[in-house]
């Protein structure tokens, strides 16, 4: 499935979903060098993407026990130079609908305790709230907080 | 991202099952094909993280060659330019001191190498401690490998000699040699220890400690007495033999020695206390802890001075001796943390903080905690000082063994006394068949509620949330029916055993909602205002039924006052000297220690609420002048926010759980004039600190090992109400004229862990 579309802040943005392996290199290359954001097109050229993906979760509502379905972003990359037009800002609002979509009862994710731009993105913009530190989450041994979004 | 239904996503298509082929064989052979001087399996080239995960399935250990740059390996006084920074292979573990690679320093060690090599040593003991493995901290040390250790014991040790029936082994080598071989002995055995007391608590998170030893080949022929033997010896040696004793290589020498085998000994006791000796055995590490901490603050200048003095040569044979890369194989092919270690003043800061702790939190709880009141406040204070893992898990391993709370205390004893002591009951409600089986079946979550302050504070929230909270309110309707069996025996009598469980878990939910405080998890100007509201509802149903409580209590004395006065008068009418049975019946009503504690905490309760209150107040005034900016968002609402971030309260039977349509209407003040709300605000706060003020004036009175809060705590929430009265003056000059203000808001949380300063910019 191929969809084309442009975001309201610049009309040659193309977003375009995951096809198959031969665009993997392309989103390696973004997420290598651009890691900690994700996936759109510019002249065909790869720009930045989203990895998500939805898990069952175990639940205790009002002392039960169940399972919901929970959408999760992994990696959120922009180029350095595209940043600060609304292009994550797009990536992430698409993931949310999709996820919506799923039946995803929430959407989970990791971000650095000193990333204050991403958190201001997540938590401002979309309603996500902190709810768990991560204490020497990452390799280089940076806490973090996971970041849920209810439906 | 696929569109189909996560439930299908781990089946295996029917097509792709038959295009599945088998090729273990063709990888085994690629394997075997490998060599040392080509170990790729792939094209460089084009060998990515997506490759590097594929080869994370073939699980051939070949497949990662662990490659590091060759500057973070050079020899001291190498310099690699960023242009020639290649990537090598690290160094094999040493095959002994004249490893064929590079062998260790041994026959020219000079005791200020010796001195230099034991305070490295304790880096890579707080790194270990710090949660790194075994590989990334004790076995950085080459000397600690066991092919090493072998060397240096044949090299070392001596046939054995039995002077005056007492076991001791000669001494070969030189001093700094055998210092060398007692210093790595002693960090094997505090390794084992340490991992072994960590394990047995089992209360670690992946960040507090490392399992895997990643079958690293450790040096097993010893043991506690031999290596403490060794150790001992080495220092019986120094004091007899070395001249140049005022050196300050030889000082710090000797003094991490004994340092490291005072640790060992405070370790292992603290672990194996039993029945027999509990008191004698933690007065005596007390004494040792208070010892070694005198000595450690002694010899933080020594070691400041030695390192600075740190010669060319020694720096040397550290970097030939540690190598922080030289177990990078036995991690494995996954992405590893990095590998990182304290700066000397740091690391000695470290163990200063934790002798400290070995006293405070550890001895003297276990020494002094003799009511279960006393020991939740000590525990509440502990589990807000950051605790090394390993104190965690001495004071979890001693919380309760031999059937009894730090082995002294049977736990339903300690129940009763608590339950008798808040208000002021007498033995007979708790002879009752039922309060007995109740106060026996609230022991295990009472001694939960005691366990989960020693956690780390995310896991107590996790934990309260997920399990007590459900436990307690199960607790609670077994209270009500033990409350009604009372009731039919004395019709006077009120629901005791309701109150007490229901104080508890209200503690609980507004403890859960204090950690959130803590770990900055509400941080929007809306989530702010929405937490201590909902705090100020739950402090105040505490505070109703602790007054509830504490009126009861005042009525059991009163009554229990009377009945003295009576038995006086009566006993007056009889003989005469009425005057010292008066004096007998006042002491009755005298408030205890205990009594005082309760009053201080009571008090406590009341600040906090204070200040719930008029930061609500100020955040609803700063909302007036219209320096919030409203948020809608567009995939969820704030009454879900509201409803998730309470949502483990709904379970409880009191206080009922609100709404965000209550907190809506509890926290609409369009009605009020905005002087009279910036007004009462300011109040809040000038009464809070009317309160902390009392509240410092009683502390001189307490011993400030039963206090919640201390000195310097107050002083945090002093500052509190003082920044937010200024802030909130500063706000009414701004609106004054219109209303309205242009400021900007900042919420700093700096200054207290729990209260939160508004600041209008």
């Amino acid at each position: 499935m191929k969809e084309k579309k442009s975001s309201e802040d610049d009309p040659t943005i193309e977003f375009q979903d995951y096809l198959d392996e031969s665009q993997l290199d392309a989103v390696m290359q973004l997420v290598t060098k651009d890691l900690s954001e994700p996936y759109s097109i510019d002249d065909g050229k790869p720009i930045g993407c989203v990895v998500c993906k939805i898990d069952q979760e175990e639940a205790i509502q009002n002392g039960e026990q169940r399972m919901m379905k929970t959408g999760y972003i992994g990696m959120l990359a922009v180029q350095s130079s595209y940043r600060r037009r609304g292009i994550g800002k797009s990536l992430v609002r698409k993931v949310l609908e999709r996820m919506k979509a799923m039946k995803c009862e929430s959407v989970m994710l990791e971000t650095e305790m000193s990333n204050v731009t991403a958190q201001k993105l997540y938590q401002r913009s979309f309603g996500f709230i902190r709810e768990e530190k991560l204490v020497r989450y990452y390799l280089n041994w940076g806490d973090a907080y996971r970041l849920r979004l209810w439906f | 991202m696929s569109d189909t239904s996560s439930d299908d996503m781990d089946e295996i298509p029917e097509e792709a099952e038959k295009e599945m082929v088998d090729i273990t064989t063709i990888l085994d052979d690629a394997a075997k094909s490998l060599t040392v001087s080509n170990p790729m399996l792939c094209n460089t080239d084009r060998f990515n993280l997506q490759d590097a995960m594929a080869a994370l399935e073939v699980m051939d250990p070949k497949m990662d060659c662990c490659e590091i740059p060759i500057s973070e390996v050079a020899p001291f006084g190498v310099k690699v330019d960023d242009n020639n920074d290649r990537l090598v292979f690290p160094r094999p573990v040493p095959t002994g001191l004249d490893d064929a690679v590079d062998p260790l320093p041994w026959d020219g060690l000079t005791n200020l190498d010796a001195a230099h090599i034991l305070v490295e040593n304790m880096i890579r003991l707080e790194s270990l401690l710090g949660g790194a493995s075994v590989v990334e901290s004790t076995y950085t040390c080459l000397y600690a490998h066991k092919p090493v250790v072998t060397d240096m014991k044949q090299r070392l040790i001596g046939p054995v000699s039995n002077d005056d029936g007492k076991e001791k082994q000669s001494m070969k080598g030189t001093l700094a040699q055998n210092v060398v071989y007692a210093s790595t002995l002693i960090i094997l055995e505090l390794t084992d220890s340490i991992r072994s007391i960590i394990l047995n608590a089992d209360i670690y998170e992946e960040e507090d400690f490392t399992v895997s030893t990643y079958s690293i080949d450790v040096f097993n022929d010893r043991d506690e007495g031999s290596v403490v033997n060794i150790v001992a010896n080495t220092l019986e040696y120094m004091v007899s033999e070395v001249d140049d004793k005022d050196k300050d290589e030889v000082d710090v020498i000797a003094q991490l020695l004994k340092y490291k085998l005072d640790l060992l000994a405070m370790c292992t006791t603290m672990a194996r206390l039993n029945g027999g000796n509990v008191r004698q055995a933690i007065e005596k590490v007390q004494r040792m802890a208070k010892q070694s901490l005198q000595a450690l603050e002694k010899l933080c200048p020594t070691i400041e001075r030695l390192e600075k003095r740190k010669p060319d040569s020694a720096k040397t044979t550290i970097r030939r001796v540690f190598d922080s890369h030289v177990n990078r194989p036995l991690v494995g092919n996954a992405p590893v943390r990095a590998i990182r270690f304290q700066t000397l003043p740091d690391t000695m800061s470290f163990f200063v903080k934790f002798t400290r702790d070995l006293d405070w939190a550890l001895c003297r709880m276990l020494l002094k905690g003799d009511s279960l009141d006393r020991i939740r406040r000590m525990l509440f204070v502990i589990s807000v000082s950051e605790l090394n893992i390993l104190i965690q898990s001495l004071v979890v391993l001693n919380l309760y063994f031999d059937e009894k709370i730090f082995g002294q205390h049977p736990l339903p004893a300690l129940i009763t006394k608590s339950m008798q002591r808040q208000f002021h009951l007498p033995d007979t409600i708790f002879n009752n068949q039922y309060s007995g089986a109740f106060i026996t079946r609230m022991a295990k979550p009472m001694y939960d509620i005691l366990k989960v302050m020693v956690l780390n504070r995310q896991r107590q929230r996790a934990y309260i949330d997920a399990v007590m909270l459900i436990d307690w309110t199960t607790l609670i309707q077994e209270a009500q029916l033990v409350d009604s069996a009372l009731k039919q025996e004395n019709p006077g009598a009120a629901p005791y055993f309701t109150l007490y469980a229901l104080t508890i878990s209200i503690f609980l939910m507004d403890h859960t909602v204090a950690l959130g405080l803590e770990l900055d998890l509400f941080c929007s100007e809306y989530e702010i205002a929405v937490v201590y509201w909902y705090r100020d509802y739950l402090l105040s149903s505490l505070i109703t039924q602790l007054s509830t409580i504490r009126q009861l209590k005042n009525a059991h004395k009163a009554a229990e006052a009377q009945m003295a006065e009576a038995k006086s008068k009566i006993q007056r009418g009889k003989k005469k000297g009425g005057k010292h049975n008066k004096k007998a019946a006042n002491t009755v009503a005298l408030p205890t220690a205990e009594d005082i504690e309760d009053d201080y905490e009571f008090l406590l309760m009341n600040l906090r609420r204070g200040l719930c209150r008029g930061t609500v107040r100020f955040m609803a005034a700063v909302n007036q002048a219209g320096l919030i900016k409203e948020i809608d968002f567009e995939f969820t609402s704030k009454e879900k926010i509201f409803e998730k971030r309470f949502e483990a309260f709904q379970v409880m039977p009191q206080p009922p759980p609100l709404t965000y349509a209550d907190y809506k209407q509890g926290s609409d003040f369009s009605s009020v004039d905005q002087k009279e709300l910036l007004n009462s605000a300011s109040e809040c706060f000038k009464t809070s600190k009317t309160m902390v003020d009392k509240l410092e004036s009683q502390l001189k009175v307490i011993d400030s090992d039963f206090v919640s809060a201390s000195e310097n705590d107050l002083r945090q929430l002093a500052k509190i109400c003082v920044g937010n009265t200024i802030y909130l003056a500063k706000l009414t000059q701004m609106v004054a004229e219109n209303g309205k203000s242009s400021g900007g808001l900042a919420i700093d949380m700096e200054t207290s862990v729990q209260f939160c300063t508004i600041k209008i910019t």
